[in-house]
């Protein structure tokens, strides 16, 4: 009997594996605080993101042409990746805080990113909604993690039930797929595509790419599938919002680049056009709803719903150009996102308050260096030069407008001014409000690190963007050839 | 049994599923309606695989069950947390969450 | 087989549908009726029911049904294994001791963290 299998396919994925063992054997043994097994976390994300940028430029299909790895999967696995070493640094003290006997929390954290390697380099349709749900099942209890606050409960159900339906959706339109051509494999399902002409009025198979188009917008939180986000990310420890904002994110629109490039483009539906008009809604009603929040996790959770509509802007424009912008943006993002949740994990207090506006006010007295680091965070994610947020936008718009998408690109534009008004709505309450008392505790190191990471990722995407966009177009190409 | 009426069991199954997740307000039901859409998917799958001749289909039903089984286990524990801190399992009981 | 006529299927759920609403609405307009205390008392083998049934189980017994929910459905992926495993020879059971492994580790954690202790 003749094997496919190529290990070094799914190094990567070992690597946080074998470390999702070792810290669970440590959590298991272990006395009650918990951060030796955040130390084996990152020094396993680590060597997993090192393996990674070794990998960089193999191209290797493996395992039955389930999962291939290649620049795209790779770029992809270094963004989640650094998104989860942000997100473990940040909770190192976090979780000792919160939660005595915490360490679940580092082991759901790997799984779900093992979860969401797997989602990214599947080639199969399978291995996409098994990577998905790896990834959404482990976020679930991470939402709920701080078990007594009711808010977090709440959040998590509603989170899971929504995170159900959608996967239920995932998975008929791969089957109604399966159905039609008998196989799930993307490449094959391609090629089926490019040569039966036949297939383009067939109903059954819109009806396919119509649900699995559903099952994904749920997962990315585009409008109208929106309804579980504020909801999960306010309810949910600061820490993880940041990383569900960021890698969450990354890793699903990851899933929908690749259906969208090996797949959809030699089927003839119009998916560009319900793409462009998910997209205008979700930067519109995002944009909108964040104005009027008063708690900046749950304003931060509408401006993530605007954001992915940014993204969808560059898969609308459809050129490899496009699908490496918004690659970008999905990077460009987590690295603002997880930052800025690490200054909101300092000033989260253990009840679950502490993330209103009001609670920023004054802010700019007592932290001036890190009221600082968060207004450049506000503004990357407003998009003002020189930062990540507006080189990330700069390449969406101009993609859109290259391939004609014109109105698409100003509504944006229009949009992201309006956005700039909540933004700097937090860095007024932290500069020029007076502040109610706080009691200052200083700054723990690890939400230190994992802030100027953060910073130093915005800066570098913001000053030097042409070096990363290289990456993105290499890893686009690796798809298309 | 024809193929085409199995399609169609599965995706009347599958909007059964749907309209229990919609309308019923308990929590558990919930659940079982969502399990309700996934074996519809199930059952698409193994006629499919039936009709196409690959094994395929039969395999990612495996695949499915795991996804629901470890899906209801999550579901059911954080239910039975709801429970205790809330004391009710009705979807209108979790409104502390608004706009 | 393929001529199958979606007419006679609806005939036929018709059939159905109208034989076991006519059977219980028969019954219960014309059969006896009887209620005393005993017959409206659910049965419980006979034995004198005790309290409400819908009161709620300690949260242990969830635990453990979690518990054996995730475990039972592991073994799904065995049966296939088992069918072929012959000819995969020793690489099978390689790959099958690689999966138990991680089951196992899984279990050792659950273990560890208490969620079979019943008090």
């Amino acid at each position: 009997m003749h094997f496919d299998l190529n290990y070094s396919a799914i190094l990567p994925q070992i690597i946080i594996g074998v470390t999702l063992f070792i810290s669970a054997t440590i959590d298991a043994f272990s006395s009650a605080r918990k951060w030796p097994v955040g130390i084996i976390t990152l020094f396993g994300i680590g060597a997993g993101i090192s393996s990674a940028v070794y990998l960089w430029g193999s191209n290797i299909v493996s395992f039955s042409q389930m999962v291939s790895l290649d620049e795209f999967s790779l770029l992809l696995f270094i963004t989640v990746m650094i998104a989860g070493f942000i997100t473990v640094l940040v909770s190192l003290k976090y979780v000792d805080d919160m939660e005595p006997d915490g360490g679940h929390f580092y082991l759901l954290l790997l799984s779900s990113l093992l979860g969401m390697m797997f989602l990214v380099s599947a080639t199969n349709l399978i291995v996409i909604v098994l990577g998905l749900e790896l990834m959404s099942l482990s976020i679930y209890p991470l939402v709920g993690f701080t078990r007594d606050r009711q808010i977090s409960l709440e959040g998590a159900m509603k989170y899971l039930i929504l995170g159900a339906i959608a996967t239920a959706f995932l998975l008929y339109g791969i089957a109604l797929i399966y159905s039609v051509l008998g196989t799930t494999n993307l490449y094959t399902i391609a090629r089926i595509l490019s040569t039966a002409q036949h297939m383009t009025g067939n109903l059954v198979m819109m009806a396919g790419v119509a649900f699995i188009l559903i099952g994904f917008s749920f997962k990315v939180a585009l409008v109208p599938f929106h309804a579980w986000t504020p909801d999960a990310y306010q309810g949910a420890p600061a820490p993880i919002t940041g990383f569900m904002a960021a890698a969450v994110k990354a890793a699903s629109f990851g899933a929908i680049i690749k259906v969208v490039i090996i797949v959809l483009q030699s089927f003839h539906v119009p998916v560009a056009e319900a793409l462009w008009w998910l997209s205008a809604v979700t930067m519109f009603t995002g944009n909108i709803i964040a104005v009027m929040q008063k708690n900046v996790k749950r304003m931060l959770a509408y401006s993530s719903i605007a954001h992915a509509g940014y993204v969808v802007v560059g898969l609308v424009s459809g050129t490899a150009f496009g699908m490496s912008s918004a690659v970008f943006y999905l990077l460009s993002y987590t690295f603002t996102i997880t930052g800025s949740f690490a200054i909101i994990t300092y000033l989260e207090k253990n009840d679950g308050t502490g993330s209103e506006l009001s609670d920023f006010s004054g802010l700019a007295k007592e932290h001036p260096i890190l009221s600082l680091i968060m207004a450049v965070f506000m503004l990357s994610l407003a998009g003002i030069p020189p930062t990540a947020g507006f080189m990330a936008k700069l390449y969406v718009f101009s993609a859109a407008i290259k391939s004609g998408y014109i109105g698409l690109a100003i509504f944006g534009i229009l949009t992201s001014v309006i956005s700039l008004y909540y933004y700097l709505r937090i860095v007024y309450a932290m500069y020029f409000e007076e502040s109610e008392g706080r009691t200052d505790t200083p700054v723990p190191a690890g939400i230190a690190a994992g802030v100027f990471i953060a910073l130093w990722g915005v800066i570098q995407l913001g000053i030097l963007p042409s070096d990363i966009m290289n990456f993105a177009m290499q890893s686009i190409q690796s798809l298309i050839h | 049994m024809s193929y085409q009426l199995l399609v169609i069991l599965s995706f009347v199954l599958f909007v059964i599923g749907m309209i229990g997740v919609a309308m019923r307000r308990n929590i558990i039901i919930v659940l079982i309606s969502l399990e309700l859409m996934l074996n519809a998917v199930n059952i698409l799958f193994v006629s499919a695989s039936k009709y196409m001749h690959t094994l395929d289909g039969q395999m990612f039903v495996i695949m499915v069950i795991t996804i629901a089984a470890a899906e209801t286990a999550i579901a059911l524990a954080l239910v039975v947390k709801v429970f205790k801190t809330v004391g009710m399992v009705k979807i209108d009981d979790l409104k502390k969450l608004k706009w | 087989m393929q001529n199958y006529n979606l007419i006679n299927i609806a005939i036929y759920a018709v059939i159905i549908i109208g034989f076991a609403v006519i059977t219980v609405l028969l019954s219960a307009l014309v059969g006896p009726k009887a209620k005393s205390n005993e017959k409206l008392s659910p049965y419980e083998c006979g034995v004198e029911p005790v309290g409400n049934a819908r009161f709620s189980f300690p949260v242990k017994y969830y635990v453990i049904a979690l518990m054996f929910l995730i475990f039972d459905v592991e073994v799904v992926f065995m049966y296939p294994w088992a069918i072929i495993v012959r000819a995969l020879g020793a690489f099978g059971m390689y790959e099958m001791g690689v999966f138990i492994f991680i089951v196992l580790v899984g279990f050792v954690y659950a273990w560890k963290k208490g969620a079979f202790e019943w008090e």
